[in-house]
């Protein structure tokens, strides 16, 4: 059947055609035309040519007509035979399938069931008498190790033995090792776990932190929140209150209420507190909007809520996006005291330790009180000394005197 | 050197598969299917098989973009040249050289080439080797360079004529003067109009040949070969032929006067002529080569719809074969 | 073990290979020189730098080939040569002539086995000399691996001392790749003990030059001498650094370098070339992309400015980069991260 029909298709001329329009027929249907006659003209963004018959027989049908524009290799004719009867130049016309020319690339690989791509393959084996192949630093550690290299396999360019070869065939000789009970438990980073390692990494790295510590009077404080807690009706926390007195400090000193993006520095009228929680899958900070503006039971509410959501994994990109500044409460554990990481692109962290019964010196004489110790971490590229100095005598004044909170 | 019946018969079907190979090319380049662009060599199959009728597989050839006959000259596996400008895996170079970089180095062709007088520095170092191989009591082996009528006026042509020359190496350059570089006439770009003369200046034998006229080529040939393989040194050959399609295919050659092709198909067609010739003298019948004609046409075809049929390569292909060991 | 100038230990390894393989040959202009003079005197130079000394007399004008000044032809011819099954060495003289002859090198050695689908074999050497430093402008002096570093299908090699320099060459020629091998002018007569019988450096594995833990210093080339320098004033301060000398460029060894980021969390690259698109830029990126949590500081690069190289021997000292700023940078990367 197929050598009474004939595809007359876009043809590609020159390196760059993707496209052709057809200028016109010289040829009607049902006339006859003789190969390598000119059948029609098409236009190119670069010339108009014509296109020969590729066989001899009667034009059959157009497909496309004058002033159209087909890719190369669409169907624009069809010639055949006087026997082709017009149901097989139907079905001829529907099976049609022609080249198509793209020039844009491919993501897919070009054919299934294909090894992938790798660096450039040796297909020309070397020599395997030689003597193994080992990195500089391989060699070192194998030597310290007291490793004989002819036991290991080598992973590195052209099975070559590299330091993290020796290092692995070092450990699992210590794992095997008869009578070892102290073998490691080897448990890969989870995604929470690797996302807080990258960022707490890129925080020491890049930020220049300095710590600033005072140590408060807590005996208010704690009070302060049981009297809140029976005047709501619910349960109110001293870290609700240290939520709300660093929301106040920050919106007086609004340096540390800040992120640093490059080289601006962004501040913002509302203190959003980020609330550190050790959470199964790792530390979490969940945010408490606007907590300047929010009075402490609503900051209660809004703690109570997030934290429940972080014990169950429920919090969702909101809970967590977009603090201004960091609290990290580690007093339930009775630390005196500690220090934080930044959370980048915020400036300052605050570090709280435990309400612990002190000895301090009171009007000249000793005296004990409960006293807490405060660490402010900050971001010398943006805040200096003293406004962190000022940032902390702000929160002290509002802690050991509750009743503005 | 008399050539027998058979060997006729061998030098059409070697010619007539050139033709059938370019002119089917030329109607499927046209579909789309084939990638890139290619050069065709229909009108100019006299040189390349003149030139390679009497190489043996340690000689060497080198070629150019417009290369297809070189290799079929050289005996280079046709179905698999197919598959090469298809770009489909099996092809001669893997899919990875495409029409332009055919390379069949177990018939001594070492590879086609797209920089135009690329070749000929190449031909000269093979041509080194030959001669060295020939002080050592080996055959004497010859290097051909293949170019057109635009690489003899690069540098690097000249570099290659003049060492060739200087080290007196059996190299034999090979001009084919189709009368165009891509869209500029030779007699406009050539400045002294003779590269015959230009070559014989380097300090070598030259000689212009009837490049339509198989006979030319291949007597020519013989002078030069006699020369090289005895100790003679390098010879030019300058064969003034023509192209019966544009510089690649979708060229509309609006530098070409109207009729120039219709009229240099009557009057240059070295198929027609070497017909003319060998039934003239009565060795051989129109019938026999009807039959070659047919032959060749279903090899052809043949070839063609298993390049079309045949798989692409895979991606492990793309980073092969860039070293033998990295 | 006796010392030898890297011009003599490059000369030894070409006899020995000569001698060891019938198919390597040696090819360039005045390789040995004299050819058509009117001395008669037909080993009149062996090499503008005597790096092919006594090569012609030993295995004559038939494997050791005096060419015209015909850059294209020397490298094509050897191409050509290689294709056909003989080993060349081709000598291009100074490595600034690449430019004449880079449609050889680039479109041609280097694509001939991908091109072909991996059925040919070109076992090439070109042989350069490069490098700044002895006043002789623009055009003589430049250190152009990384341009050639760039291309797919070239082996790169930069020798910084004679003993390697042998090992290496030998092993370019026993390579069956197309190889370049750059010499260092000012490294000829630099001295090394260097073994009298064949051996090889296989390309790929840099040399541990130094061993140190506050940073690691990678140079190339005469940087290494360099760097080396550098490294025993800060050793005087109790700094101390590993010396990598990668020996090939490409193959680059990524492994020695990255392995000893790891320990050192710095690292300062020495190259003469340019800065833009270079073998430093490279190995920066590579401490970037694949050494980003090793690094406890940025990468400092230390390399000529994107000038030309000029002909005055101020300008030119003050082009070369040299064991001072090698010092320095050490110093204040060191200084600002401990």
């Amino acid at each position: 059947m197929s050598e009474l029909i004939h595809a007359v298709t876009m043809p590609k001329w020159g390196i760059e055609m993707v496209e052709g329009t057809i200028v016109q027929w010289n040829v009607a249907v049902g006339q006859h035309i003789d190969k390598g006659a000119a059948l029609l003209e098409v236009e190119t963004e670069k010339i108009v040519n014509t296109v020969d018959a590729p066989a001899g027989g009667t034009l059959r049908r157009i497909i496309a007509d004058a002033g159209e524009a087909r890719p190369v290799g669409a169907l624009l004719a069809v010639l055949a035979e006087a026997a082709a009867s017009e149901q097989a130049i139907e079905a001829f016309i529907a099976a049609f399938k022609g080249a198509t020319v793209s020039f844009e690339p491919e993501e897919s690989a070009p054919a299934a069931g294909i090894p992938g791509a790798g660096a450039p393959v040796e297909d020309g084996a070397a020599a395997g008498e030689e003597p193994a192949r080992v990195s500089p630093h391989a060699q070192r550690l194998a030597e310290r190790l007291g490793i004989d290299l002819a036991q290991i396999r080598g992973t590195g360019r052209n099975g070559r033995i590299t330091r993290e070869d020796v290092e692995a065939f070092a450990a699992q000789a210590q794992q095997s090792t008869p009578g070892s009970e102290n073998a490691p438990t080897r448990t890969p980073l989870s995604g929470t776990r690797a996302t807080i390692a990258r960022r707490l990494l890129e925080s020491t790295r890049t930020i220049p932190h300095f710590r600033l510590s005072i140590d408060v009077r807590a005996v208010a404080l704690v009070q302060r929140a049981a009297q809140v807690a029976q005047h709501a009706g619910r349960r109110v926390t001293v870290n609700d209150l240290l939520v709300r007195s660093c929301a106040l400090a920050l919106v007086q000193h609004r340096e540390l209420n800040a992120w640093l993006e490059g080289e601006e520095i962004l501040t913002f009228a509302h203190a959003d507190v980020a609330v550190a929680v050790a959470a199964a899958g790792g530390l979490i900070t969940p945010v408490v909007r606007a907590a300047d503006s929010k009075s402490v039971p609503q900051i209660a509410a809004t703690t109570a809520d997030l934290f429940e959501r972080a014990r169950r994994g429920t919090l969702t990109r909101e809970d967590i996006a977009g603090g201004t500044f960091t609290l990290s409460n580690l007093g339930m554990f009775g630390l005196p005291r500690f220090d934080a990481i930044i959370n980048p692109p915020q400036v300052a962290i605050l570090a709280v330790g435990a309400a612990q019964e002190r000895v301090i010196v009171h009007e000249g004489a000793p005296a004990v009180a409960k006293v807490m110790t405060l660490t402010l971490s900050a971001d010398h590229r943006v805040i200096d000394g003293a406004a962190g100095a000022k940032f902390l005598g702000t929160l002290r004044e509002l802690i050991e005197d509750p009743t503005q909170l | 050197m008399q050539l027998d019946q058979a060997r006729l018969l061998e030098i059409y079907r070697r010619m007539q598969t050139i033709r059938e190979f370019e002119e089917r090319l030329h109607v499927e380049i046209a579909t789309g299917e084939i990638p890139g662009f290619t050069h065709l060599y229909a009108g100019q199959e006299a040189v390349a098989v003149g030139v390679c009728a009497e190489l043996t597989d340690e000689d060497y050839i080198v070629s150019t973009h417009r290369g297809h006959g070189h290799c079929i000259a050289k005996g280079c596996d046709v179905p698999g040249m197919m598959l090469e400008i298809y770009g489909r895996r099996g092809g001669l170079c893997k899919g990875k050289g495409g029409s332009m970089h055919i390379a069949d180095f177990d018939k001594g062709m070492l590879g086609a080439n797209a920089i135009v007088g690329g070749g000929p520095p190449l031909a000269v170092g093979a041509a080194i080797a030959c001669q060295l191989r020939r002080a050592g009591g080996g055959a004497g082996r010859v290097s051909v360079a293949f170019g057109g009528d635009g690489s003899c006026n690069q540098g690097t042509v000249f570099e290659a004529m003049n060492l060739a020359v200087v080290l007196g190496v059996p190299a034999i350059f090979v001009f084919e003067n189709n009368g165009y570089s891509e869209h500029t006439g030779a007699d406009y770009a050539v400045g002294s109009k003779d590269i015959t003369a230009r070559s014989a200046a380097f300090g070598m034998p030259a000689e212009r040949v009837d490049g339509s006229d198989f006979f030319a080529v291949h007597a020519a040939m013989q002078r030069a070969l006699t020369r090289a393989r005895s100790g003679g040194g390098p010879s030019t050959i300058e064969a003034m032929t023509t192209r019966f399609y544009g510089h690649f295919e979708g060229d509309p050659q609006n530098y070409r006067a109207k009729g120039e092709v219709e009229q240099q198909r009557a009057t240059m067609d070295c198929l027609k002529r070497f017909r003319a010739a060998v039934t003239a003298g009565g060795c051989i019948t129109a019938a026999e080569l009807a039959t070659i004609d047919r032959e060749v046409h279903e090899q052809i075809d043949a070839a063609v719809r298993a390049a079309r049929a045949a798989p692409m390569p895979s991606e492990a292909d793309l980073t092969s074969d860039v070293y033998i060991s990295y | 073990m006796p010392q030898l100038s890297m011009r003599d230990a490059i000369n030894q390894a070409l006899h020995q290979e000569m001698e060891r393989d019938s198919r390597v040959i040696v090819l360039g202009e005045d390789v040995s020189g004299g050819a058509g003079g009117t001395s008669g005197e037909r080993e009149a130079s062996g090499g503008i730098f005597g790096v092919t000394k006594g090569l012609l007399p030993r295995f004559g004008a038939g494997r050791v080939i005096d060419t015209p000044i015909s850059e294209s032809a020397i490298i094509g011819a050897a191409a050509g040569a290689a294709l056909a099954g003989l080993r060349p060495v081709a000598e291009l003289m100074f490595a600034d002539f690449v430019g004449v002859c880079m449609d050889q090198i680039y479109n041609q050695v280097a694509k001939f086995r991908y091109m072909f689908g991996g059925k040919s074999t070109c076992p090439l050497v070109i042989r350069m000399a490069m490098g700044a430093g002895m006043n002789m402008g623009a055009q003589h002096s430049q250190a152009i691996y990384g341009l050639l570093t760039a291309i797919p299908g070239l082996k790169v090699v930069v020798p910084s001392n004679a003993r390697d320099a042998k090992g290496l060459l030998i092993e370019a020629i026993r390579d069956d790749d197309p190889v370049v091998f750059f010499e260092h002018k000012a490294l000829y007569p630099r001295k090394a003990e260097v073994p009298q019988e064949p051996y090889r450096v296989r390309f790929g594995e840099a040399s541990l030059v130094r061993e140190g833990s506050d940073a690691t210093v990678v140079a190339i080339g005469r940087m290494v001498v360099f760097a080396e320098k550098a490294l025993d004033a800060l050793a005087r301060d109790g700094i101390s650094c590993d010396l990598i000398d990668p020996r090939s460029t490409s193959p680059l060894d990524e492994e020695t370098i990255l392995e000893s980021l790891d320990s050192t969390g710095r690292l300062v690259v020495v190259d003469e070339s340019p800065p833009r698109c270079s073998v430093a830029a490279d190995i920066a990126a590579l401490a970037a992309t694949r050494g980003f949590s090793s690094l406890r500081a940025p990468v400092m690069q230390i390399t000529a400015p994107h000038t030309p190289v000029p002909f005055s021997p101020a300008l030119e000292r003050a082009y070369v980069p040299g064991p001072q700023r090698i010092e320095a940078a050490v110093r204040q990367l060191v200084g600002t991260t401990r």
